[in-house]
């Protein structure tokens, strides 16, 4: 089943070329906040075709707010986001929904909405005029739901589920979606470890076999270390360390961003960077440092 | 050819929602016998038919059926269906279960010209003056909406909706105290929201608004169900969320604001209507919920208007107290048993 699945994403993927060198998108000195309050100012990224980039940084560092301000679920205050090469601001929303799929953070379900339901959701930019579901859209909501693995409760109540289960039901509305770019802003927040790691290992999987561009948001750095091809680490608004998690994970850039000295060890199943924290710096000390 | 092996979830729609619908449809034909029978005089089958099909019987019955009750049941059917309506889309789009089409300032407006016109007996023809109160109604409607049509936040929309409504509706009543006695007893049938002694001009009022904007609510299921996702979700998903809001809730504002106009501000139906849907069909989904909303929302109103006319009488009990009586233990019986299966 699995490798009949992989051909209809990759070939959207990989038949859209973007003039930003293989940049899947791109953000140019985008300043992004809420209302008057800006969070980001001339901040620029670029996200690479067919990798997992990681959002990684404390709490109001602005890594959230840079994904939905690429996803343009934030007003940008100036500055272009890129997508596939094309303008954001230039193109209709459910042009840019065909082409990226984003799960927020806290996205809310009625009650008694069954899995099936929500995936159904998925196709709404796909549908023609009268909104009506053709063959083609029930293909895409069956493979969304077996690419989770959610096929077998596509019929229950979203209320009905564990938290890992209803994660991965959202996750398959946003496959329904069929795009080549998906977003996820912190997909395993509120959830214990086994699931958390049910629904990264379901997200490599999809960079893996579907060849899905993949931002994600994430708390934890050993999961993103341990999961995406590239950290992002944001402080304060800005990039602060950027590139592979080898490069990334160092004592030094922990102590910085964290406020923690660490031991960094590799992972010898993986070859990826573990951190352990033994300490905490003083703030002043940091502060003055910048 | 690979393709064709991935499973095809086709979602069952299932009998429910057609037999709810078949369902309403049969109990709102048989309301029609009692809104055209019952009352004084009492009529039998026999002379209703004379009266319908035949243009006979006696002169006096065949005047209060078609000129009095005839109006009286078909705007109790589409006033009932447009509130019904406005609620699904107010609540589905604003994400509150409490919101009402009071949350759009329509009724405080419409209410607010008939006190001034009766109180400071403005040299209107009576005739004019639901126009005038469906006038008031839509421009209080949108200097709401345009209050509202920048916020994001779904609880700050509905705070600024009830605060506008409540300075519209201290606004009225500041007119009404200002009132004659006599001028405060005719506001107070007002207020309450009644249909009696209202006539085919009152439907012609009526109708050319709702056949413009049923339609129209219906095909909002779609973006309504988005919207419930959340609107973030709904944006990414490639709704215009806020353009969508701003649309549905000047809507709501047109199916509202010629009912409110006729018939006064009618509470409950629009609050309840959309719950009891829910609870019928057992989804939120809004393809099912607004039709048969609709058709709650016009049953209702038609059995509480035969309640109005019936149970007291000789005495008239405003259809609009009935509806609270009613309306409010019903609703608080469906919130509480959401609560209950939502803590589980």
């Amino acid at each position: 089943m699995g490798s009949d699945n992989k051909t209809s994403l990759r070939e959207i993927s990989t038949t859209i070329t973007g003039k930003t060198r293989g940049a899947a998108m791109a953000a140019e000195n985008v300043r992004v906040g809420y209302g008057e309050k800006i969070i980001l100012s001339e901040l620029s990224l670029e996200i690479r075709r067919g990798e997992i980039t990681a959002l990684v940084g404390p709490n109001g560092s602005g890594k959230s707010t840079l994904l939905k301000g690429m996803a343009r679920l934030l007003k940008l205050h100036s500055g272009t986001v890129f997508l596939e090469g094309e303008e954001l601001t230039k193109m209709a929303n459910s042009e840019i929904a065909r082409r990226l799929a984003v799960l927020p953070q806290a996205p809310t379900a009625p009650a008694g909405l069954t899995v099936g339901e929500l995936v159904e959701q998925g196709r709404y930019p796909h549908a023609g005029p009268m909104r009506m579901l053709r063959k083609q859209d029930h293909e895409a909501i069956g493979r969304a739901l077996e690419l989770t693995g959610t096929l077998e409760f596509a019929n229950r109540p979203l209320e009905n589920l564990s938290g890992g289960e209803r994660q991965r039901a959202w996750i398959a509305l946003t496959l329904a979606q069929a795009t080549p770019v998906l977003f996820l802003d912190e997909p395993t927040t509120f959830l214990d470890i086994g699931h958390q790691l049910e629904v990264l290992e379901l997200v490599g999987q999809l960079n893996r076999e579907q060849g899905m561009t993949i931002v994600m948001v994430l708390h934890d750095l050993n999961q993103a270390a341990q999961y995406a091809h590239r950290m992002v680490v944001l402080r304060k608004g800005s990039i602060v360390a950027d590139g592979a998690p080898a490069e990334v994970m160092t004592g030094e850039v922990l102590e910085k961003v964290f406020n923690i000295k660490a031991h960094i060890v590799t992972d010898p199943a993986s070859g990826r960077p573990v951190f352990l924290p033994y300490a905490v710096v003083k703030n002043e000390e940091v502060g003055r440092g910048q | 050819m690979s393709v064709a092996a991935t499973p095809i979830v086709r979602k069952r729609i299932g009998a429910r929602p057609w037999l709810v619908g078949g369902l309403l449809v049969l109990l709102l034909f048989l309301l029609i016998f009692p809104a055209l029978m019952l009352g004084s005089p009492v009529l039998s089958l026999g002379q209703l038919n004379e009266i319908l099909f035949l243009n006979g019987g006696e002169k006096v019955p065949h005047l209060i059926v078609t000129e009095l009750r005839m109006p009286r049941l078909l705007l109790g059917l589409i006033a009932g269906a447009a509130l019904g309506l406005a609620g699904v889309l107010l609540q589905d789009s604003l994400r509150n279960p409490l919101a009402g089409p009071e949350l759009l300032g329509v009724s405080s407006g419409a209410s607010a010209v008939v006190a001034a016109i009766t109180v400071f007996r403005l040299p209107f023809a009576f005739g004019l003056t639901p126009w005038l109160a469906l006038v008031g109604g839509l421009m209080s409607g949108m200097v709401v909406i345009l209050a509202m049509r920048r916020i994001t936040n779904g609880a700050r929309l509905a705070l600024v909706g009830s605060a506008i409504t409540a300075l519209l509706n201290a606004v009225v009543i500041s007119i009404i105290s200002l009132g004659s006695p006599n001028d405060v007893a005719v506001l107070y049938l007002f207020l309450l929201g009644s249909l009696a002694g209202r006539t085919w001009d009152y439907v012609n009022l009526v109708w050319p608004w709702l056949v413009v904007c049923i339609p129209l609510a219906l095909l909002c299921a779609r973006s309504l169900n988005l919207l419930q996702l959340g609107d973030d979700m709904a944006e990414g998903l490639g709704l215009k969320v806020l353009r969508m809001r701003f649309l549905i809730a000047l809507l709501s504002a047109g199916l509202v604001a010629s009912v409110v106009a006729v018939c006064g501000p009618i509470s409950y139906i629009a609050l309840l209507a959309p719950h009891l849907a829910r609870r019928i069909l057992g989804t939120s989904d809004a393809r099912q919920v607004l039709p048969v909303a609709a058709l709650l929302g016009s049953a209702l109103l038609v059995m509480a208007d035969l309640l109005a006319r019936l149970a007291l009488s000789p005495v008239e009990m405003p259809v609009g107290v009935w509806t609270t009586l009613v309306g409010g233990p019903v609703l608080l019986v469906l919130l509480r048993r959401q609560m209950r299966s939502a803590k589980q």
